[in-house]
């Protein structure tokens, strides 16, 4: 978290420094109090991240804290997968997992401990539900060593018992 | 993904500070300046320079300071959206650009148009025809296309245009409407004019993207999905348009990022030939007369955009497509 603090600060205080020191004309106002907004929006979210906690059980996912927010496995209704980096060789990028069920969402990043084991649980629950997964969400979960057609060989076998 | 977005800006930040600085360099790299040529200049047809006002001009604009603190002056300059001022039209930069840059993006943006309505349909017919006559017409209509250089294909044009139909197809526009408001008229005859630079820019970059999309479309067409897909009886159409096409215009979308600098630039040598009223002459005079300002922040404008297109086609991709690689079983 120390990192995008120091993200948000590197482009919030030279945008607004900029905007304080001398006339600026309209384009380079509207550029540099978009950046500034996008930084502190930023810098905002990190903050309501860092205080938020995840708890896992048996019956669903919690967000505890600020962004609280519960999703049931079994009223799961979406699962996306997605990995980023900023390498044009796709290295050293992190992936965020989304989670949907009704009006709720959960978000959150592979930075958070037990994430694998998290996914794995999703993913599980996604086959169980017999929810539809991007092509883009499989291969990442295949990346992360888990077998989706694995997964809803368990749903087709627990719909047959 | 805002992280992602984050993540992107804070790299957009070095890269722009370092090709300020290349461009900088490379503007100053030739000896002496603007005003050092012009007295040549003048010198040489045998008149002679105010040198007072030279002098007021060098110290106004800090040619007699230090380079680095030239430098300064001039980013300080652009972060305020202050481009300097053209020595050569003796006029703020803003307002020198400002004229051509509607007329470039027209002529710019209606190239990228024609290339995208003619290149996908052949590219996807020629992909699908696979070795059929059609398919080899249109490939070596293709390799002609970007064999041939455009500003030959404008001399041609030009010659024939003049010599069989006593025309004179160079310009955007009737000379009477040069320095006029716009008007109906003025409209028109821009429409009348504007198809010939569009065609003679279009070709090579249409010419191109054909082979491409040709190229991609018959790898995506050949994998196992689309033989599964067909076996299981899904209509070809669906079968083509569903993934494989997808799959296929990925390349493109990377290629956002040379589009906009594009739409600005305009074909320089093209538009020498043919007299065309855009930013791509203005760009190659100012470099020659070392025309700092104007040649250093148009380059800067456009090298902004390069980064920005740059910027949107990887927004696009991490929209679109955000799964990691897969290389020999391991993770990247």
């Amino acid at each position: 978290m120390i990192g995008d603090y120091l993200r948000a600060t590197a482009g919030f205080c030279p945008a607004v420094a900029i905007l304080a020191s001398a006339s600026v004309g309209p384009v380079a106002t509207a550029v540099f109090v978009s950046i500034a907004a996008l930084f502190a929006l930023f810098g905002l979210r990190t903050g309501l991240r860092h205080a938020t906690r995840f708890e896992a059980t048996e019956t669903g996912l919690s967000a505890l804290g600020p962004l609280a927010a519960t999703i049931l496995w079994a009223e799961l209704d979406r699962m996306e997968l997605a990995y980023y980096s900023t390498r044009r060789d796709r290295r050293d990028g992190w992936m965020q997992l989304e989670l949907r069920a009704g009006t709720s969402s959960i978000r959150l990043d592979s930075r958070v401990d037990g994430f694998e084991q998290l996914v794995e649980r999703s993913a599980l629950a996604a086959a169980l539900r017999g929810i539809e997964l991007s092509s883009t969400t499989a291969a990442n979960l295949q990346a992360l060593g888990l077998r989706t057609s694995g997964f809803y060989g368990a749903s087709a076998a627990e719909g047959r018992a | 993904m805002l992280r992602y977005i984050i993540h992107r800006i804070l790299i957009m930040i070095p890269t722009l500070v370092a090709i300020s600085i290349v461009i900088f360099t490379i503007i100053n790299l030739p000896p002496g300046n603007y005003f050092t040529t012009y007295i040549a200049e003048l010198e040489g047809s045998g008149q002679k320079a105010d040198l007072a006002k030279i002098e007021f001009l060098e110290k106004e604009y800090g040619f007699d300071r230090p380079r680095w603190q030239q430098y300064l002056y001039w980013v300080g300059g652009l972060l305020h959206g202050d481009l300097g001022y053209s020595f050569s039209y003796d006029l703020p930069v803003n307002k020198v650009v400002g004229d051509r840059l509607l007329l470039t993006a027209v002529v710019s943006i209606t190239t990228i148009i024609f290339t995208y309505v003619v290149a996908f349909p052949i590219g996807i017919y020629s992909a699908t025809h696979q070795y059929s006559i059609s398919d080899h017409l249109l490939t070596l209509l293709g390799f002609l296309g970007l064999a041939t250089p455009s500003f030959l294909l404008a001399l041609v044009l030009l010659y024939f245009a003049n010599v069989y139909f006593g025309i004179s197809i160079g310009g955007l526009m009737d000379p009477k409407y040069l320095d006029q408001p716009w008007s109906w008229g003025k409209v028109l005859s821009l429409m009348a004019h504007i198809w010939i630079p569009v065609i003679v820019i279009g070709s090579a970059g249409t010419a191109a993207m054909i082979r491409r999309l040709r190229a991609n479309l018959l790898d995506e067409l050949q994998k196992q999905y689309v033989v599964t897909a067909r076996a299981k009886g899904l209509h070809p159409l669906r079968a083509l348009f569903k993934y494989p096409l997808r799959m296929a215009l990925n390349p493109f979308i990377s290629d956002i990022g040379s589009l906009l600098p594009q739409v600005i630039s305009g074909a320089a040598i093209v538009s020498v030939v043919m007299s065309l009223p855009t930013t791509g002459p203005m760009l190659l005079s100012a470099l020659r007369s070392q025309d700092m300002y104007l040649a250093g922040s148009f380059l800067m404008f456009m090298s902004f955009l390069t980064v920005i297109g740059v910027f949107v086609s990887d927004l696009a991709l991490a929209l679109l497509d955000p799964r990691i690689r897969l290389q020999a079983g391991r993770r990247q």
